[in-house]
């Protein structure tokens, strides 16, 4: 631990009393680092498997087994421990920051840690040895090793103890201030954990009870539509699960960076509100070509995905107000004079803007996802990859390293090593995303499948060269503006000058307007949860009453 | 917005019966082989203008994976897995389905155009899966 | 960062959100015309009487066995009856009637070196379509 970390750690005590300890500084330290380590690994696989549609085999590039290793390796390490890890960090961080107190016990957030990193490090092992090359969906009835499940598991459970911590903190803190509104920063993010609490319950169901004992033999046949339908109950909320905490980023943290104010307390409550409740209960939008569930449950799904897209239009205006009043205190003039007075030299501020814009394709390709029978154009082909990359690749994967940007060298107390190499990175990212998903999406149109090794394929039909060539290239910029990012970390933590001045966490103070302004229902969170689980039955039991009885039919089959 | 866009998929199922898949009936994987009409796969004529196509979709293959009808027919597609999930993908029509252990998938499709459809497995299924099509030729 | 400069990137930048947009408003492509001679998976073609065990093989095989010499997920038929065929334990076996059938049958009881032990079994298929197999897989001479 650098002295000047030290230093700033004690001067956060000094300002915020007993707020940062270090036995909780450390665990999300450590789940940083781990968050790092996944992105590399799985950025590393998915650089090769674009390139394998340009004819490089995956296999010789990478030492793997097959592409499906490699796309395996891929969607685990990113999607599940490089987001979980980001949403740890941050929900911690903001949490103690908002009560201005620690975090009610340090032994869960330190569990917390240790279960990240046993389920990565399990998952790492068991995916690297080819035991569960079965996606990060794990459809059954293929069949992985036990050990991977059990990994999921430990993922998901280093998510729970968080959860707990944050309830637990927030009663503590609530029975000192019986009447004051909660923190917005805590709030959001006990908001988020409590959405993905309920959510993680359809693959927590999914996996203990039914899939696990299936592959270590207690069972022997399992019923693959049922447990489908459990993992998309939490498969959707996942996505808000991850693009919660990037949220995070863009209503406390942006408007400060670029100088601006948050525009409302109470629009930003009950965005989040929304989420908590219309999350989970979209799931049948990834199952409308499913057979076992019946037309009229996929399309009541249909109109509460609609719904969900309403607190990201919400969010799409807060964070345009917050950006044009920090533009225009910066002397922009204009219609779009404050667009450039943004601090677009701001490496987390330039990460983040970018992201912003790329995500509007991404929202777009989304609606399109969720339509009924459109979906019947791109379902399983490239164009829900070229979606999600827009998305969870972009929006949330470069706010997070928007977000490190100033994080890093916050909670390690060393200057950002080389912030024009950091420009240029999100510059490179949101350019080549764009290239790849182009690809992606129109060799989708053309009717290539997802999750393929186009490469090696018997067919072909004449576009998809094309395509092929634009995610090869943009993927490859992906990669590369993924080395830059790496180089700037690790030239921050062990080859950049101490910091000299001591800051705070960039936290947006007063909006413009303010928590007494906005309803004091939106605090109650336990009402909400309620409605919540009112919502997921609404929406779950007739689908699973009309699918019941189950068919417990499939014997494992190993497929690679 | 949203309202018009819940309008024009309301018209598609509608006006242009675009229909997603639903249930129609259940069949064990370990039985397909042996259960009707999947002992029997293949294409068969059941009404002038009106053909059957019965298709099995195992580790890595549709059994059969070429089918044959006549321009302006309409084909009623029923699949069922024999082993894991498979897709069933023809392009540049409205079929695209989930073959699911345990579920039949029926879907329908009426061919006017004379042509090459490429039938594909899109579901990953295993170390072939990108070797899993088929075609529907239509004369 | 200039303003020229910021101004040049934003407008390139914007040029490619319209590239990617541009990719949903694709103008499908039409069905090609049917091939009269194409090699589908299913064309029954010279070499056995009947072509029923090249159409099998078309159907169900074709996915990881070549005919023509050329790796693939399994090993390739060509030349393969008759020849000796290195197991994953050292010893050989002559690819025999026998060892054809096992290998359907039972296929993870012998793996071929250097491929991996994934082929699954074929239940469905019966004694006399094995048969026809056989006599296809005789006439793929090395």
């Amino acid at each position: 631990m650098s002295s000047i970390a030290t230093t700033q750690a004690a001067a956060i005590e000094r300002d915020t009393p007993s707020a940062y300890v270090s036995e909780q500084l450390w665990p999300i330290r450590g789940q940083l680092i781990l968050m790092l380590v996944a992105l590399a690994i799985g950025g590393w696989m998915g650089v090769a498997q674009a390139l394998e549609r340009i004819g490089i085999s995956l296999e010789t590039l990478t030492g793997l087994e097959s592409y499906y290793q490699g796309l395996s390796i891929h969607g685990v390490t990113l999607a599940l421990v490089f987001t979980f890890a980001f949403g740890n960090v941050i929900a911690a961080l903001i949490s103690i920051r908002g009560y201005q107190r620690p975090l009610a016990s340090t032994m869960l957030l330190q569990g917390s840690f240790w279960f990240l990193a046993a389920g990565l490090g399990l998952g790492a092992i068991i995916l690297l040895m080819n035991e569960a090359t079965v996606l990060f969906t794990f459809y059954t009835p293929m069949e992985a090793n036990p050990l991977f499940y059990l990994a999921a598991v430990f993922l998901v459970v280093s998510t729970w103890l968080l959860l707990a911590n944050l309830v637990m903190t927030y009663r503590r803190w609530r029975a000192d201030n019986p009447t004051e509104r909660i923190p917005l920063p805590s709030f959001l993010a006990l908001t988020t954990y409590i959405m993905w609490g309920l959510a993680s319950l359809g693959l927590a169901v999914e996996v203990l009870f039914f899939v696990l004992p299936w592959s270590l033999g207690i069972v022997d046949h399992t019923d693959p539509q049922l447990n489908r339908i459990l993992f998309w109950f939490s498969g959707h909320a996942i996505v808000y699960f991850w693009l919660l905490p990037a949220y995070i980023s863009w209503y406390m943290f942006i408007p400060r960076q670029v100088g601006g104010r948050l525009f409302s307390d109470g629009l930003t409550r009950l965005t989040f509100i929304l989420f908590l409740l219309f999350s989970i209960p979209t799931g049948l939008h990834h199952q409308y070509t499913d057979p076992g569930i019946s037309a009229a449950m996929k399309a009541i799904h249909l109109v509460l995905t609609f719904v969900i897209f309403f607190p990201s239009l919400i969010t799409a205006f807060s964070v345009m107000a917050a950006l044009e009043n920090g533009g225009r205190k910066a002397g922009g003039k204009g219609l779009f004079g404050w667009i450039f007075a943004l601090p677009w030299s701001n490496p987390s501020v330039n990460a983040q803007l970018l992201s912003m814009l790329v995500f509007t394709l991404g929202g777009a390709t989304g609606l399109i996802n969720a339509s009924y029978t459109v979906n019947l154009v791109v379902h399983n082909t490239a164009f829900v990859p070229g979606h999600f990359h827009l998305t969870v690749g972009t929006a949330v994967a470069l706010t997070i390293i928007g977000v490190c940007y100033w994080l890093v060298p916050f909670l390690s107390g060393k200057k950002l090593f080389q912030p024009r190499l950091a420009l240029i990175q999100g510059w490179l990212w949101a350019i080549g995303v764009l290239i790849f998903a182009r690809g992606q999406i129109s060799g989708g149109l053309e009717a290539m499948p997802r999750r393929t090794a186009i490469g090696e394929a018997a067919y072909e039909l004449p576009g998809w060269d094309l395509s092929n060539a634009l995610t090869a290239i943009g993927g490859s910029m992906m990669g590369i503006s993924g080395a830059l990012f790496f180089i700037v970390m690790i030239g921050t933590l062990f080859f950049s000058k101490e910091r000299t001045e001591v800051t705070d966490l960039p936290l947006t103070d007063k909006p413009l307007h303010g928590p007494q302004e906005s309803w004091e229902i939106l605090d109650r969170v336990g009402l909400w949860t309620m409605v919540a689980v009112v919502l997921i039955i609404f929406a779950y039991l007739p689908t699973l009453i009309s699918y019941l009885p189950a068919a417990f039919d499939s014997p494992a089959v190993k497929v690679w | 917005m949203l309202l018009s866009g819940l309008g024009a998929i309301l018209v598609s199922v509608v006006g242009a019966g675009t229909m997603l898949p639903t249930p129609a009936g259940r069949v064990p994987p370990e039985e397909v082989r042996q259960t009707p009409p999947f002992d029997n796969p293949g294409v068969r004529e059941i009404e002038p203008g009106k053909y059957e196509a019965v298709i099995v979709a195992q580790i890595w293959a549709f059994v059969p994976n070429e089918i044959r009808v006549p321009a302006g027919s309409e084909v009623t597609f029923k699949v069922a897995s024999a082993d894991v999930v498979h897709g069933f993908f023809i392009e540049n029509t409205q079929v695209n389905a989930m073959i699911i252990p345990g579920q039949i998938t029926e879907v329908k499709q009426t061919f006017d155009e004379p042509g090459e459809y490429l039938l594909i497995c899109h579901e990953y299924c295993g170390i072939g899966h990108h070797n899993m099509w088929g075609r529907v030729v239509v004369e | 960062m200039s303003r020229q400069l910021l101004a040049v990137l934003l407008a390139g930048f914007a040029l490619l959100l319209v590239f990617g947009y541009s990719a949903l408003i694709m103008p499908s492509s039409d069905p090609r015309p049917v091939p009269t001679d194409t090699p589908g998976p299913a064309a029954p073609g010279p070499g056995d009487d009947d072509g029923a065990g090249r159409a099998i093989w078309e159907a169900q095989c074709a996915s990881c066995h070549t005919i023509d010499g050329t790796t693939g997920i399994g090993p390739t038929w060509q030349g393969l009856f008759g020849s000796e065929v290195p197991l994953d334990d050292g010893s050989t076996v002559v690819a025999d009637e026998e060892y054809i059938i096992e290998s359907i049958r039972e296929p993870n009881a012998k793996v071929h070196e250097g491929y991996q032990p994934i082929m699954p079994a074929f239940p469905q298929l019966t004694d006399e379509e094995i048969d026809s197999l056989i006599q296809f897989i005789q006439t793929l001479d090395g």
